[in-house]
């Protein structure tokens, strides 16, 4: 109850699950793009173009949404 | 005249202290990046005074928050800023020295609260605003940059196990320059607003600015963000060494998930205006890091000499700012005598420590 006085809690929450989604989100989409890109070269060299193709695609997609969460913060912080 | 001349003493101090905290706290930016070799240390250091500088124009939140909301504006004086930055900038020179990455935030805090608590006692200062924007922020904001990059380095290891190392180091190392870009970013964001915010309280106390109409001029914002950018950018290699290697060794994935997880806990604290620790909140972040891992890996007795200086640090500047707003006084409440008496022994005092740290004294080496 003092706490909730003297802390806007609704403020300290919301900050506290961005900052937990944002930095836990962030490293997994990057991971992915990680793995994506060491098992496409893997499969390249393999000559499984195939799989090569799909890994390739989801290290595109965990760099563009890395960089999109990126972005979106920013963009968050400077409008609002 | 005279309060014109405290003015400018005011500003250029603020200032100095915002080219300390950019110097004091260069480590937490680059550390992670120099220690897994992510980026050449010269390299590091230039790029992160960049996005210093940026990051200083994202945000006025927490520029307000220390103007208006943890001492009371309107019995405020120029004089009373002035010995709180003294005895902040006296405590980051002493912590500087001995190698402990300490709050130059909360020094900053420690050091107004000091001072205003001695020239008007209890009333003066906004308890409220001092616990929840700072203090409860203060224990909370580690804690959870401990749990973040720990939850973060755990769901990335799970991810790329089984993996070639080579590659994925690599990968991660590149990351490494996106995240610790962020960190910079949200280091400028949050802390360059502090020296805003105290330069602001000046202009109040001038008159220059309603406390009813609290608002950041421009050539503050230019000022500040340039101060702690080239402060940034001179570095404080002591600290990064700390940082760096003596807390614990990392891998790119470990670097890539505590810089993440600092950059994404400052830049939300930023946004609700909390004037964070990034000292802190960092520092939390590269043991969570660490301990996920594994527990041992964590140098706990540097990790503890690290939190003596958190605990001390908001007091410890109270009580110079305290006695340094004492000494200004023994001049007059309202003479620029004792800002420029006290101005003249701290320029003396820093070159000394500056002299001293060049010939190799000082340091936690025995401690640690």
């Amino acid at each position: 109850m003092i706490v909730a006085k003297i802390i806007d809690t609704d403020a300290a929450w919301q900050a506290v699950w961005t900052a937990a989604v944002a930095g836990i989100g962030v490293t997994i989409v990057f991971s992915l793009a990680v793995l994506g890109a060491t098992r496409s070269t893997d499969m390249r060299r393999d000559d499984r173009p195939g799989q090569a193709a799909i890994y390739a695609v989801l290290a595109l997609v965990g760099l563009a949404a890395t960089l999109g969460a990126v972005v979106y913060a920013i963009t968050l912080i400077t409008t609002k | 005249m005279s309060a014109d001349i405290i003015l400018v003493i005011v500003v250029g101090t603020a200032l100095a202290f915002d080219f300390t905290n950019g110097f004091h706290d260069t480590a937490n930016v680059v550390a992670t990046s120099i220690s897994t070799r992510a980026m050449p240390p010269r390299i590091a250091v230039a790029f992160a005074a960049i996005f210093n500088f940026v990051g200083a124009f994202l945000s006025l939140k927490v520029a307000a928050t220390v103007g208006k909301d943890i001492v009371d504006s309107d019995s405020i004086s120029m004089t009373i800023v002035f010995a709180g930055l003294i005895g902040a900038i006296a405590w980051n020179l002493a912590t500087w020295y001995f190698g402990l990455p300490s709050s130059s935030s909360h020094a900053l805090i420690g050091g107004l609260v000091g001072s205003a608590f001695a020239a008007h006692g209890a009333h003066a200062i906004l308890g409220d605003g001092l616990l929840g924007k700072v203090v409860l922020p203060a224990v909370i904001a580690p804690i959870l940059a401990f749990v973040v990059a720990g939850a973060a380095i755990i769901a990335a290891y799970s991810i790329v196990a089984r993996q070639r190392p080579g590659p994925v180091n690599r990968g991660y190392r590149l990351g490494q320059i996106l995240s610790s870009g962020l960190l910079a970013l949200s280091h400028g964001t949050n802390d360059a607003q502090k020296t805003m915010g105290i330069i602001t309280l000046a202009l109040v106390a001038h008159g220059n600015i309603s406390a009813d109409h609290f608002h950041v001029p421009d050539w503050v914002v230019i000022s500040s963000a340039s101060a702690i950018a080239l402060g940034t950018y001179t570095g404080g290699w002591r600290i990064i060494r700390t940082m760096g290697s003596r807390i614990i060794k990392m891998d790119p994935a470990q670097g890539f998930s505590a810089q993440g997880a600092g950059a994404a806990v400052i830049l939300a604290a930023s946004h609700a205006g909390y004037p964070l620790s990034t000292t802190h909140v960092i520092s939390g972040a590269v043991m969570g890091a660490g301990a996920a891992k594994r527990v041992s890996a964590v140098r706990w007795g540097v990790a503890g000499n690290i939190v003596v200086a958190w605990i001390l640090t908001i007091p410890a500047a109270a009580i110079i700012g305290g006695f340094i707003y004492g000494v200004t006084r023994i001049f007059g409440s309202s003479s620029a005598v004792g800002p420029v008496v006290v101005s003249v022994l701290i320029l003396v005092a820093s070159a000394a420590l500056f002299l001293k740290r060049a010939q190799g004294g000082g340091g936690l080496e025995a401690a640690a």
